[in-house]
């Protein structure tokens, strides 16, 4: 560290530059290493588990289907099934523990040969043994500390409300794999059917033809591709999906594949997309140039201030390259601080990463030999290709120039003014795009959805016994004002009933989405009826929204009764209500609905229950309700979530990327302005002398400043020049993300523009107001 | 045209006061051709830079044309150096983006002369310094001599009554430094006033008086005969 000695004095006297290509390089590290881990995790999903290439997901060509019957069938039908095992969904389930404490933990219900098949170790219990039981449980690290308070909990009991369950295995908490982390229970899928009566592994129907996930084992060097039509023949036989659909194929899909398939399923396995992964691999590597672009350009801003140091070196016996050299390891000495604490950084935000990218990360945890080497080998690269221009330049200069005096060197401003000008236009690009991004979403999230909410909560019914007593107890809250029943709510967009209608000589099919609610559904989405017939409320009787009485209408129909074929299919038309948007703002369809209203104690099997509260301490109300729908329903679980929330989840993939596009454009405008800096600095170390010499004859320290900024603001109009067609090409991109609103918003790139401009030349006035301010002989002199 | 009385200045650090100029008193003429000479660090450039307005004195005034000028603040200092006082300088100090003509039309951009005016008074000046035929050439394409007289003709062009030369043939060799030499010799028989710093007694002896410095103050002033 001693021979660093006039570096370290350097650093110190050049604070700024010191901050800017530490911080350029540290901000970006600490991208870099959280997309890199995010980009490794996704491609290593699952790579623990052995014989992964021969293992299938069950699936169809309408989406990944299944029951625990299915595997049992097809392993029968097909010898070349080596294994198979199924999984059920996660759900969270009251356990009693021994000091009579209720807790919710995330249990998954799977077939008893799961860890096996997906090889999966115990940290402790007997593999054979574990989870042979239906009374056996196996628990991971977490949930046995959240239960137990201890590690150590084999051989304990826990209960719930059908029965007690005894753990004999516990397994490290589940990460990167396809299955979700929050998975803290494996309970035997013999025990499904006590929460979802249709997943009884004993229906040889079929029931619930999503209760489970279907993976398949196949004999080495087996595709089943080449089996598909047989299997889907087979399935026809047995299976109701395949016998009223007859477009539905068996489509096997490779677990390797899996996780970045988009095909539809109904239980949650952790999937991505991996034109996301690439898009972030481009981001880091971007923001990795930009920063290594930047520190080139500062470093060799400043090769003046060292030149001298450098080429008296060489005056007293330093060869070329041993100061090529000294100039490299400088650079590493910089690359490896800023590594260091671009670590710290990227472990810091970590958790907000993981929310914004939808994915587990941990960059400490993941570091294994190979990836230290990875790091180490990058580390080296990065320093060498950040030092090498700084280290030509200054290595290159003459000891003769100590003796002469003249330390001065002019390099060409074109590198720094092209690199100002792409970074420029880049940036404003990311503004563009960002700025418009977020008026998508502000424009969907605050769109008129033709109906309103106040504060809802939405219960899942999770029983099959009755809600009447809980909703009962419930409207005597005093903070809560309505209550109701109801299958279906705007958000889910109901039930789908669709019917042929006869026009003419042909037939039209007519697709209705269907509430079945009572009145309180109308008050608590402010519906307002335009007309109602009074009639009787029964299940003949329904209100249609004013599109779906157009439409009806246009087939030449009266406005009394709906007629369509088949049974149940007629039905009066009580009354019109104004149509209002179902699912997300982002369809542009409106579609027809209808709403029958029930008296409540007439809805025998409610989809869900709407609770209004009336404002004030709404976490503090939920627990209080939370906890009444358990005590008073008897229900096993609980799935509840406010309204609102669930309206944000409808567009959670559009908003966390409008996030990530702007993170990204606020790193892309850091590193961008860190470069103008860099140029700036550079060109006023380079032009002092000529600052100085136009003051001499009659400019001004404001005039001067304003000729610097003038020619920022060149090298921001150059690059609006490029950023305008790039822009409309993001922008559209985005609209095909988020298809609502206007297209044609030719202001938003303008006002990327201003952005970069204010910040940028607000920058440069700042920065060369000393050099500007300066009596010009202090730079006369020095020639 | 300048008068200056008990004229001072100090520069300071945090750990020494260095006393460049001490009590120093002169009065030069309208027209006149002054050298002032004396060893380095004698304070002979501190001067010229108070008398180019390109610095303050610590204490005492500075009269130009009957004018207190020796407090004035930098933008008042730029506006009454503007288009009055021209300087050469020992390495030219001409700036390498700009040709000639573009170095030379640099004073008349701050005076606000329209473009025609301009143009027409380069290339009287470039023509009188006789370098018409470099106009279009960068300083990196001159010979020293050349660039000295595109200095003195960026001095010159907007007609100042005070020419300030600091060393003007430090960078020349003997032929060249004899040109410039009488370059300035025939601008203040012009009628301009030339005051200029240098080490050489030939260069010197071109001047109606020769002040002599040493350690801040005037030493002799020889009046040619």
């Amino acid at each position: 560290m001693k021979g660093f000695k006039t570096y370290f004095t350097f650093l110190g006297r050049n604070k700024l530059f010191t901050f800017i290509n530490v911080a350029g390089l540290t901000v970006s590290f600490m991208f870099i290493l959280l997309l890199a881990d995010m980009v490794t995790r996704q491609l290593t999903v699952d790579s623990h588990v052995k014989d992964a290439d021969r293992i299938y997901v069950f699936a169809t060509s309408g989406g990944v289907w299944g029951h625990y019957q299915l595997g049992l069938k097809f392993q029968d039908r097909y010898p070349e099934i080596e294994d198979w095992c199924a999984y059920g969904d996660c759900h969270q389930l009251p356990y009693e523990m021994e000091n009579g404490n209720e807790t919710l933990v995330a249990t998954s219900f799977v077939k008893k040969n799961f860890l096996e098949f997906f090889s999966y170790d115990l940290i402790e219990g007997n593999p054979e043994e574990a989870l042979v039981s239906n009374n056996n449980i196996v628990v991971t690290r977490s949930a046995a500390l959240k239960l137990f308070g201890t590690e150590h909990v084999m051989g304990m009991s826990v209960n719930t409300a059908i029965g007690q369950f005894v753990v004999n295995g516990i397994i490290d908490d589940i990460d990167n794999s396809i299955f979700p982390s929050e998975i803290e229970i494996f309970m035997p899928i013999e025990n499904y059917k006590y929460y979802n009566r249709g997943a009884d592994i004993d229906d040889t129907h079929l029931g619930n033809a999503g209760s489970a996930v279907v993976f398949f084992k196949m004999a080495k060097g087996f595709d089943p591709a080449t089996r598909a039509d047989d299997m889907t023949s087979f399935a026809r036989e047995f299976w109701w999906i395949f016998q009223y659909n007859k477009n539905t194929k068996v489509n096997m899909i490779p677990m390797r594949d899996f996780y970045f398939s988009e095909i539809g399923m109904f239980n949650y396995l952790n999937r991505y997309d991996f034109t996301k992964v690439i898009m972030f691999m481009i981001a880091g590597i971007i923001i990795l140039l930009m920063a290594v672009s930047n520190y080139v350009s500062m470093s060799v801003a400043q090769t003046g201030y060292r030149a001298k140091e450098m080429a008296t070196r060489r005056l007293l016996g330093s060869s070329r390259g041993s100061i090529f050299w000294r100039m490299i390891m400088e650079s590493l000495l910089l690359t490896v601080v800023a590594f260091a604490i671009g670590l710290l950084l990227a472990r810091l935000v970590e958790p907000y990463a993981m929310d914004l990218l939808g994915v587990e990360l941990d960059v400490v945890g993941d570091f294994t030999w190979l990836t230290a080497l990875c790091w180490t080998a990058f580390v080296l690269l990065l320093s060498f290709a950040s030092g090498f221009v700084p280290a030509s330049v200054l290595s290159g200069y003459n000891p003769l120039d100590v003796v002469k005096g003249t330390f001065r060197r002019k390099t060409k401003m074109v590198y720094l003014r092209v690199l100002n000008v792409v970074q420029s236009g880049m940036t404003i690009t990311l503004l563009a795009c960002s700025i418009y991004f977020g008026l998508q979403i502000h424009g969907v999230l605050t769109a008129p959805l033709g109906y309103d909410y106040g504060d809802v909560l939405v219960y899942n019914r999770t029983t099959n016994n009755s809600l009447d007593a809980f909703c009962d107890e419930v409207k005597k809250l005093p903070f809560v004002t309505n209550v109701s029943l109801t299958c279906g709510t705007p958000d889910n967009g109901g039930n789908n009933n669709t019917m042929k209608v006869t026009s003419g000589d042909s037939s039209v099919v007519f697709s209705f989405q269907t509430f079945v609610c009572d009145s309180a559904f109308l008050k608590i989405f402010n519906i307002k009826l335009n007309e109602s017939r009074k009639l009787a409320s029964s299940d003949n009787a329904w209100y249609i929204s004013d599109k779906a009485l157009a439409d009806y209408k246009r087939l030449g129909y009266g406005t009394d009764r709906f007629v369509a074929d088949g049974r149940h299919a007629n039905f009066d038309i009580a009354g019109t209500f104004k149509d209002f948007k179902i699912r997300s703002m982002l369809s542009k369809e409106t579609h027809p609905l209808r709403i029958q209203l029930l008296p409540s104690d007439s809805i025998k099997y409610p989809w869900q229950v709407l609770v209004e509260v009336n404002g004030g301490d709404l976490a503090s109300h939920k627990q209080q309700i939370d906890d009444m729908y358990l005590s008073m329903t008897h229900s096993p679980m609980l799935v509840s979530e406010w309204y609102a929330d669930q309206v944000r989840d409808t567009y959670r993939d559009v908003i966390n990327m409008n996030q990530i596009v702007f993170i990204f454009t606020c790193v892309a405008l850091l590193v961008s302005l860190l470069g103008l800096i860099a140029m700036n600095i550079y060109m006023i170390s380079q032009r002092k002398r000529d600052i100085a010499v136009r003051k001499v004859f009659g400019s001004t320290a404001a005039g001067e400043q304003r000729r610097l900024m003038r020619f920022s603001l060149q090298s921001i109009v150059i690059g609006l020049v490029f950023a305008i067609p790039l822009s409309v090409i993001g922008m559209r991109k985005i609209y095909e993300f988020v298809p609502f609103g206007s297209l044609s918003r030719w202001w938003v790139p303008l006002a990327a523009f201003a952005i970069v401009a204010v910040v940028s030349l607000v920058s440069v006035y700042f920065i060369s107001r000393n050099a500007t301010n300066e009596n010009p002989i202090n730079n006369i002199k020095t020639e | 045209m300048i008068k200056i009385e008990n004229l001072s200045k100090v520069f300071r650090t945090s750990e020494v006061e260095t006393i460049a100029l001490n009590d120093v008193s002169l009065e030069i003429a309208d027209k006149e051709f002054v050298s002032i000479m004396g060893p380095s660090g004698c304070g002979k450039s501190t001067l010229l830079n108070i008398l180019g307005l390109l610095d303050n004195p610590t204490s005492g005034h500075y009269y130009l044309s009957g004018k207190d000028v020796g407090g004035l603040k930098e933008r008042e200092r730029t506006n009454v150096r503007k288009g009055n006082i021209g300087f050469v300088f020992q390495s030219f100090n001409l700036i390498d983006e700009l040709n000639v003509v573009e170095n030379v039309e640099l004073p008349l951009t701050y005076l606000h002369i329209s473009a025609r005016e301009r143009k027409q008074r380069v290339a009287d000046i470039l023509s009188r310094m006789g370098i018409s035929h470099r106009a279009k050439h960068y300083p990196q394409q001159l010979s020293g001599g050349q660039q000295q007289r595109v200095a003195i003709a960026r001095a010159v062009v907007s007609n100042p009554e005070l020419i300030l030369a600091d060393e003007p043939t430090g960078n020349l060799d003997s032929k060249n430094g004899k040109e410039v030499m009488q370059l300035l010799s025939d601008l203040n028989s012009s009628g301009t006033t030339i005051v200029m710093v240098t080490h050489s007694q030939r260069d010197a002896g071109y001047a109606s008086r020769i002040i002599n410095l040493f350690d801040g103050q005037i030493v002799s002033s020889i009046s040619e005969m």
